[in-house]
Formats: C-alpha cells, sequence, structure tokens
C-alpha cells in the first residue's frame, strides 16, 4: 500500500511540476500574443491609453465606433466590450487599467442581463481575467464570484484553460492592425431567423453585477467621467428592465442615454443583424447618434475640455 | 475593496466533477484504509457514516426518505421469510417503497394529467400542484431497494438480517446519485466478506476509471454542451442542418455524461475495492436498437428485464404477447426517466423499435463490415432522433426541432462555435470514439491507460489529466441522469 501511494504521490508530482511550467509558458506567450482576442485582452488590461473607454459586451463590441467617436469629440478611443460579458469582466479591465492611468470617459454599455440580473453562472465572467490572477484587487473580485475558485487558480492550467489553443494561434498569426481600435462592425443584413417570439420574463437583480458597476463608478478619477448608454435593440428593450441602472445613475448623478425605444432603430431591418445587434451599417448611424446626443446633453465641446462635469440626468 | 459576496453556501450533494470531491475523495480514501481490514464491520459503518454524511449536504430532510425506502424494504424482505402470505406482504412493502418516489416525482404529472382529462369532458378539478425538489437519487436507490425485496420474493437471494450492511447497500455514495442500480446478489456479499487490506490492482484500475470518466464528463460531455444549449433551447433561431448537429452533439453529450458518471462511480467503489455493476459498453457501436439496450445503461435495461419483462412473460409466450412485454417494459422505462410525456415517447419509441427488429429478425448483424457499418449508422441515427424527445421540454417543441430537421425550405446555414471550441470539440469526441473503436474491435491491442509498459501507461495518465486541465469545462454543471 505504502509503495503504491508514493507511486500516486509521484504521479501528481509530475503534473505539479507540468502545470508550473505550463504556466510560466502561456504567461509569456499570453504577453507575446499580437493578433486575436488573446492580444486584444492583453491590450486593455495592460497597454491602453486612451481617453475614452467603450465597455460592455457584444453590443459594445459591435456597436460603438471608436473611430467616428474620435473625429467627432477629437479624443483617443478603443472599445474594450467582449462577446458575452459584462460588469463582472468590465469591472475587472476597469480595476487594472485604473492601475496605470484614468480614462477621461467611460461610455458603459448597458446589457440588462449581462450587467444587471441573475443569468448563467458568474464563473464564465472570469475567463479573461484569469490570466491576471495575481495582479493586486482580481483576487477578491474571484472570490467574490465564488468561494472556490481561488481553489481551482492554484492550478496554472486552469488559468490557461479552453484558451491556450487561441493563444498559439494569436501568437503564431501574423500582427494586424486593422486600425478599428477594438471595434468589431458586424456585416450581413438582417436575419429574421434570429428573432425571438416576445416574452415577458421575471428577472431577479443579480446584487453582485451591481456591486461592480458600482465599484466601477468608485475607483473612477474625479477627471473620469461615465456615461451609461442603453444602445438600440430590434425588440425596444422592455420598459423598465434598465430600472436598476437608471437608479443607479440618478444616485451618482452619472448620465444615462437610452437608445432602446428610439424609433429610428426599433423593428427597423435595415440597422441589425439579429434582435440584439446592429450591422455596421446600424453602427455607424448609431454611433453618429450617440455623439451628437452626448454633445447636444453635455454643451458642444464639453468632452474636449480636461474638466468634465457630473451630475447630468438623463434626458 | 469589498464586493458583495456570492459564494452562497448551496444544498448539493458531491459531484465527481466538483472540487469537494477533489478535496473529500482522497480524505474518504486515506481514512478508510486506515481501518484495518479484519474490521470489516467498521470499514462498513465508515462507510454509511459518509454516505449519509454526504447525502445530508443536500437537503438534510430527505435522508429520511432514503432511511424509510431503507427501512420498509429491509423490515418487508425480514417478514417474507416467516409469512404465508408472501404475495400480499411483497405488494404492500412495493407500494410503500414506491410511494415517495411516486409522489415526488408523479404528482404534478398526473395531477397535471388528471385535470387536463377532466376539463375535457367540462369538469374542473385542480389539485395544488408541488414545488418540492425530488430528493437526488430517488429512482435510483427505489430501484434498488425494489430490486433486493423482489429477489428475497422470487428467493433469489436470502433477506439480509444486517441493518447496517443493507443500509450501506442502498446508501453507497458511489452509486446513490445516479446509479449503477446494483444487484443486492452482487454487493452484499461484497460488504459481508472481510476485503483485503488494500488490493493494489483493484485500486489502480478504479483510479483510471475515474481518469476516464472525468475526461468524458468535462472534455466531451460539457464542451459539446456548450453548442447544444446554445441551439435547442432557441431552435427557432437556427437552421435545421444546426438542429441536427446540436441533436448529434446531444447524443454525444449524454453519452459522455452518464458514461462518464457511471464510470466514476464504479471506479470510486473500486478504489475502495468493490465491484460495482458496469453500466455501459459502447452503446453507439450497437447494430440494432435491442443490442444498444445491452449496452446502455445496463443495470437499468437488467432491472427492467428481470422485474418487469420476465414476469410478464418475457419471450416464452406468444408472439403478439412478446411484443406486448417488449412495450410494457420501454414504456415503464420511459416513465421512470421522468414525470413528462417526451420521457414517455421516448420509451415508446424504444419499444416499437425492438418490436420491428424482432418481427424483421433485424436484432442481430449477420452481415460482413460493410452491412455491420450501415447497421451502426442506422442504429445511431434512430437513437439520436429518440434523443430528440428526451432533451426537449414538451411533445411539440421535439416535433418542431425533427420538423426544421427535414424542412428544405429552411436556409442551410451551420451555426458554428468559435474556433476553439470546435477545435476542442472534435479532439474530445474524436478521443472518446477512438478509444471506443478500439476497445470494441481491438480489446487486447492499443490499450493506453491499460497498457503492459509503466511508461506507456504513464505517459496515457498523465496526458489525459492534463488535457482535462486544460480542455476541461469546469462549470460545475450537474450530471444529466442526477434530476432523475
Amino acid at each position: 500500500m505504502k509503495d503504491h501511494l508514493i507511486k500516486i504521490a509521484a504521479f501528481f508530482l509530475i503534473i505539479v511540476l507540468l502545470d508550473e511550467v505550463t504556466g510560466l509558458v502561456f504567461s509569456h506567450l499570453t504577453g507575446c500574443a499580437h493578433s486575436g482576442d488573446t492580444a486584444r485582452n492583453e491590450y486593455i488590461c495592460n497597454r491602453t491609453s486612451e481617453d475614452i473607454l467603450v465597455f460592455g459586451s457584444s453590443r459594445a463590441i459591435h456597436h460603438y465606433d471608436p473611430a467616428i467617436i474620435t473625429d467627432s469629440i477629437g479624443l483617443s478611443c478603443y472599445n474594450c466590450g467582449q462577446d458575452g460579458n459584462g460588469a463582472i469582466l468590465n469591472y475587472g479591465r476597469f480595476h487594472l487599467i485604473g492601475q496605470r492611468y484614468h480614462p477621461r470617459i467611460v461610455l458603459y454599455d448597458v446589457m440588462p442581463l449581462y450587467d444587471i440580473y441573475n443569468g448563467e453562472d458568474n464563473c464564465k465572467y472570469l475567463g479573461w481575467l484569469k490570466p491576471y490572477y495575481g495582479r493586486d484587487g482580481i483576487a477578491d473580485i474571484f472570490e467574490a464570484v465564488s468561494a472556490t475558485e481561488k481553489y481551482k487558480m492554484i492550478s496554472q492550467m486552469y488559468r490557461y484553460n479552453s484558451r491556450f489553443i487561441q493563444i498559439l494561434g494569436d501568437c503564431l498569426r501574423l500582427a494586424q492592425d486593422d486600425g478599428r481600435n477594438g471595434f468589431q462592425p458586424l456585416e450581413g443584413e438582417f436575419d429574421h431567423m434570429k428573432i425571438n417570439p416576445s416574452e415577458t420574463m421575471e428577472h431577479q437583480v443579480d446584487s453582485l453585477k451591481l456591486s461592480c458597476l458600482c465599484h466601477m463608478i468608485d475607483e473612477a478619477d474625479d477627471e473620469t467621467r461615465f456615461v451609461f448608454v442603453v444602445s438600440p435593440s430590434w425588440y425596444g428593450m422592455e420598459e423598465g428592465l434598465t430600472q436598476p441602472v437608471k437608479e443607479l445613475c440618478d444616485q451618482r448623478g452619472i448620465l444615462l442615454l437610452d437608445f432602446s425605444q428610439d424609433p429610428k432603430y426599433v423593428h427597423n431591418d435595415r440597422y441589425f443583424v439579429d434582435g440584439e445587434h446592429l450591422n455596421a451599417v446600424g453602427a455607424k448611424e448609431f454611433t453618429c447618434d450617440l455623439v451628437a446626443k452626448l454633445k447636444a446633453v453635455t454643451g458642444q465641446g464639453s468632452f474636449s475640455t480636461t474638466h468634465c462635469q457630473r451630475g447630468h440626468r438623463s434626458p | 475593496m469589498y464586493l458583495c459576496n456570492q459564494s452562497k453556501s448551496r444544498g448539493t450533494i458531491m459531484i465527481y466533477n466538483s472540487l469537494q470531491f477533489i478535496v473529500l475523495f482522497p480524505l474518504i480514501f486515506l481514512l478508510y484504509y486506515a481501518i484495518p481490514a479484519r474490521c470489516g464491520k467498521a470499514r462498513n459503518l465508515f462507510l454509511l457514516v459518509v454516505s449519509y454524511l454526504l447525502y445530508l449536504q443536500w437537503k438534510p430532510v430527505y435522508a429520511l426518505i432514503l432511511l424509510g425506502v431503507t427501512l420498509v424494504t429491509y423490515l418487508a424482505a425480514l417478514s417474507l421469510e416467516c409469512t404465508q402470505q408472501r404475495k400480499a406482504l411483497v405488494t404492500a412493502g412495493v407500494i410503500l417503497a414506491l410511494l415517495p418516489l411516486a409522489f415526488f416525482k408523479y404528482f404534478n404529472f398526473i395531477n397535471d394529467t388528471v385535470s387536463q382529462a377532466l376539463s375535457v369532458a367540462g369538469l374542473q378539478f385542480h389539485l395544488s400542484g408541488l414545488n418540492w425538489a425530488i430528493p437526488i437519487g430517488i429512482s435510483f436507490f427505489t430501484f434498488q431497494a425494489l430490486g433486493y425485496l423482489l429477489d428475497v420474493h422470487h428467493k433469489r437471494i436470502e433477506a439480509e438480517r444486517d441493518f447496517l450492511t443493507y443500509a450501506l447497500f442502498i446508501s453507497f455514495f458511489p452509486s446513490i446519485l445516479s446509479g449503477p442500480i446494483n444487484k443486492a446478489s452482487l454487493v452484499i456479499p461484497q460488504l459481508k466478506r472481510l476485503r483485503a487490506q488494500y488490493d493494489r490492482p483493484m485500486v489502480t484500475a478504479g483510479l483510471r476509471m475515474i481518469l476516464w470518466g472525468m475526461f468524458m464528463k468535462v472534455v466531451v460531455a460539457d464542451r459539446v454542451a456548450l453548442y447544444v444549449d446554445t441551439v435547442l433551447p432557441n431552435y427557432m433561431n437556427y437552421s435545421g442542418l444546426s438542429c441536427f448537429v446540436a441533436s448529434v452533439l446531444y447524443t454525444i453529450q449524454i453519452y459522455a455524461d452518464f458514461a462518464g458518471y457511471s464510470l466514476m462511480a464504479i471506479g470510486v467503489g473500486k478504489a475502495l475495492g468493490f465491484e460495482l455493476t458496469e453500466n455501459f459498453r459502447r452503446p453507439y457501436l450497437a447494430v440494432s436498437v435491442t443490442d444498444f439496450w445491452r449496452r446502455w445503461h445496463i443495470s437499468l435495461s437488467t432491472w427492467l428485464k428481470d422485474y418487469i419483462y420476465i414476469p410478464l412473460g418475457g419471450n416464452r409466450c406468444s408472439r403478439l404477447r412478446c411484443y406486448w412485454n417488449i412495450f410494457v417494459t420501454f414504456l415503464v422505462s420511459g416513465v421512470w426517466h421522468g414525470a413528462n410525456w417526451t420521457f414517455i415517447m421516448w420509451g415508446i419509441m424504444h419499444g416499437v423499435c425492438q418490436i420491428i427488429e424482432k418481427m424483421l429478425g433485424q436484432q442481430q448483424c449477420r452481415y460482413g463490415s460493410v452491412g455491420k457499418t450501415i447497421k451502426i449508422v442506422i442504429t445511431f441515427m434512430i437513437v439520436n432522433f429518440a434523443w430528440i424527445f428526451f432533451r426537449m421540454p414538451t411533445l411539440g417543441d421535439a416535433c418542431r426541432v425533427i420538423g426544421r430537421i427535414f424542412d428544405p425550405s429552411l436556409p442551410h446555414s451551420i451555426f458554428l462555435p468559435t474556433h476553439t471550441d470546435l477545435l476542442l470539440m472534435v479532439m474530445g469526441v474524436g478521443l472518446l470514439f477512438a478509444k471506443d473503436i478500439l476497445d470494441e474491435f481491438f480489446p487486447k491491442r492499443c490499450r493506453l491507460l491499460g497498457n503492459r509498459r509503466a511508461a506507456v501507461r504513464w505517459t496515457a495518465s498523465i496526458i489525459t489529466l492534463v488535457l482535462i486541465l486544460l480542455c476541461g469545462v469546469f462549470g460545475a454543471d450537474q450530471f444529466i441522469y442526477a434530476k432523475f
């Protein structure tokens, strides 16, 4: 029995060694990646320096064109949106960015399921933060999501779980700067098959997600101005769905721009690829409308000044 | 920084792909083997306490149901040996043991069905439904206990007098969640005899089974589930081709999930020195639906054969009666899986297919390798379409998914996951089927985890564990069959 237990222990020792080596290799490769989502994530967490940052889910990444924002406002802009993610990842990224610098404006695209309400297991939002687990403050987010994550994160392989192929690919592919600053427009026409029948669902507020939004606001420097935006939806978003964010904006005196019921977009097939996502034409149109509205609400040119006022109410 | 903490202590039972298992199992393993082999009773008592403690973790009150079913069948079996009215006693015992299962699992279904039937006749009658969780593993431990009682009734085994042994047989933690449904004649003698202090080959085999079972669950089942759970719940948003791919992937998911679980359960049993019932034998290489049921959920199909099919007359009766017996057996199988018409339809489909195979003499394969391959593919497709009924929430949804698959007017586009998911999916499914094919057709050759050469064995084991850590999906998802 003793011999066998020693052999089992030796087996696990080999695994531990392999685990450590894998962690070192993939940590290095993550830093070296020069294309794809790995490089994008690395850029967002470690290298951004733009004045305006866009945060949010797939609706952020596909809806906000930094080139238009930069042209109109005169400030550099990067789109940090991420498919299938919301407040938890965005807070983590904002926290890492905040350790380097404070952007002047944060445009946060609100997607109720990812930013306000209970949905899938919140662990799924931690994926892009795993390589940065050792960085200051990130472990607290993991702890808040799940008490067991800290034990899983002991394994270096777990940190790169399901992403190692992508990391390798992103290291091997040639660097390509598409000049879109994180924006990924969706080409194509509206697909009616992607429309879900309307149904009113009961939603339960996820206190962790809301607390992440609050922390983003709290950690922002006085120089950083937050603007929450609800970008257009083909369906027209259900009334009251963004109420918790509206209340948060009211309490903190933050500007909220809601395009969800804008008749220009609701049920307008020309601007969408599916019920939730604008196509490239729609994204361009929306970004222009957003900038115009920002200027109208805050006063022409106020964004180009270093001092940004707080306390604007939604129109 | 203070974030609103979400790590609630949820009532869960130890599942094999959880961190809890990784922490607790080595502890249970070491404590178990720390008890000297000569103290067999102490070892059994330790396992019984562990089994109940793990069950209590979920909803403590439901442990009373486990205890109740154990007591009822234990006492009924003992009483059978000293009564003339055996039939009445066994009937009472079976009904009493089935009561919790019927109440928790079928009350709402029966209530809804009756009220719907009455409303057709213009009568209004509806009891308020139950909103209670079903005691975990209830179908499995109830059937295991019933099997024991019926075996005693038919004098296949003697009634067990030692309550500790019997209670452990019913509540043994590796198999209580989702089986296998063990036969008393297999497990009770193992519990009663003095086991070896430490059976090294058995422990090694058990650990290998746990490793491969974990691979099946987290690398294959949970990975393909990402596609299945995207497409099938929203099937109206996807093309027929995507629905078909999702249905094939669900067929793979349910196999990798349930067979993976069973393998881990049997492996845990083996590591502790117990042989449990084999539950899967490469089911998707079956040449007919009849053959499929000799390979799929073997412990349930054996139970149904022994306690439903054979008592009904089996095949030792007229042809028509035999067909009826097959039909009833698979109807019961459908009902056992859940209180929903979809499961009943799934059971009926399997029953009807087997009747047709029996009529056409197609239960075996008498063709060459090409014919055999064709039969394997046809069987896979039949089983695949039956699984659609198993997966979808209503009969209407299942029919609509099948309708979409065969609707030529829909676009022929296909939903593709990310490149990474696609690669990991192909890799996992490829390895699973490669292993199954090698085990089926070259059982002596091409063994990796069980190779005679230590270097090959170790390398294969290390690679498997590395693949689990790098490619597994660790969302701590429940096993599909845990809900039954």
